[in-house]
């Protein structure tokens, strides 16, 4: 693999944390495809929307940070 | 009865629980629908480093090609779609990447149009010019230097025709869908003096449009105007 980038390799690679991650998830809500952040308590915190219609960035229950939760349907 | 004087006194303090009622209802999206905003233009944002091949370790934003590419033919054939914005703020990354959703961007027949915000580097630079016109704001830069390997390089003289391959790929790309030459963009690559880690130069704003890189020097407003006008065109709306 060939990276091109002016960023030196030490600062891409260098991996601080392998677990700072794993709570990290890409999830599609109401056609939405967003990355979020679980919770312990099974809520969800939108870090960031992975959307391409520029009005889903409009959507005030769609901002960064919001916290959405999870309710099971029966 | 205490709560409903309270209320009338206190108008704005009901709107706001109503307001929290509706946002509570609204958290447990899934039972709720959301009302549809229709656009008719589909934003590409690149951002960060362009994830491909390898999974970067967390600390790095990344756009990544299984996202992109999807999303590229997504907007291609969706017919509400009419125009595709990209816009650009990245620092390179995967060349295998960059390149595949370059050429995903060139090869679409909707009209397509970059803009430069920020920094537009190294494998940014051939997705800019991607677009049928590209946009750059004039504080941008764009970071043109020559590619390299990282891992086991096996010191042989294969390897460096090899980098040379790859390089060629990337040049070959911008010269062709910009107007700046294959000497030119090889004598901006490996010029020395102008940066300070590496050799290769740092074009920002103007003088990417000066040397035919980028067409033009604008901000958002202007790509729309430019997007909206190739749409009409595009519709056959408007006869030149």
């Amino acid at each position: 693999m060939i990276h091109y980038t002016p960023l030196p390799p030490e600062l891409i690679f260098y991996n601080p944390e392998e677990s700072a991650s794993s709570s990290l998830r890409e999830v599609m809500i109401d056609g939405v495809q967003m990355l979020v952040e679980i919770n312990p308590t099974m809520e969800l915190k939108i870090v960031r929307l992975l959307s391409g219609n520029p009005m889903h960035y409009l959507d005030p229950r769609l901002q960064p940070g919001n916290i959405l939760q999870l309710i099971p349907k029966i | 009865m205490i709560n409903q004087l309270q209320n009338e006194q206190n108008p704005s303090i009901e709107e706001e629980l109503k307001k929290k009622n509706v946002m509570q209802s609204i958290q447990q999206l899934g039972q709720t629908t959301v009302p549809s905003l229709e656009s008719n233009i589909y934003c590409l944002p690149v951002i960060g480093q362009i994830e491909g091949h390898l999974v970067m370790p967390p600390q790095n934003k990344t756009t990544k090609y299984e996202h992109v590419i999807p999303q590229i033919v997504a907007a291609e054939q969706n017919p509400k779609i009419e125009g595709m914005v990209i816009v650009l703020n990245t620092v390179g990354g995967d060349v295998e990447a960059g390149l595949a959703i370059a050429e995903m961007i060139a090869s679409m027949s909707k009209p397509t149009v970059s803009i430069v915000l920020g920094g537009g580097h190294s494998i940014g630079v051939p997705i800019a010019v991607s677009s049928d016109v590209s946009f750059i704001a004039e504080t941008a830069t764009m970071t043109i230097h020559p590619i390299r390997l990282n891992g086991l390089v096996i010191g042989v003289p294969q390897t460096f025709e090899y980098i040379e391959k790859m390089q060629d790929r990337v040049i070959q790309f911008i010269a062709r869908h910009s107007k700046v030459d294959d000497e030119k963009l090889r004598d901006l690559m490996f010029r020395t003096g102008e940066l300070a880690r590496d050799i290769g130069t740092n074009v920002v704003g103007k003088d990417a449009v000066n040397m035919g890189l980028i067409d033009r020097v604008g901000g958002i407003s202007d790509a729309m105007i430019e997007l909206n006008r190739l749409i009409k065109k595009n519709k056959g709306e408007l006869l030149q």
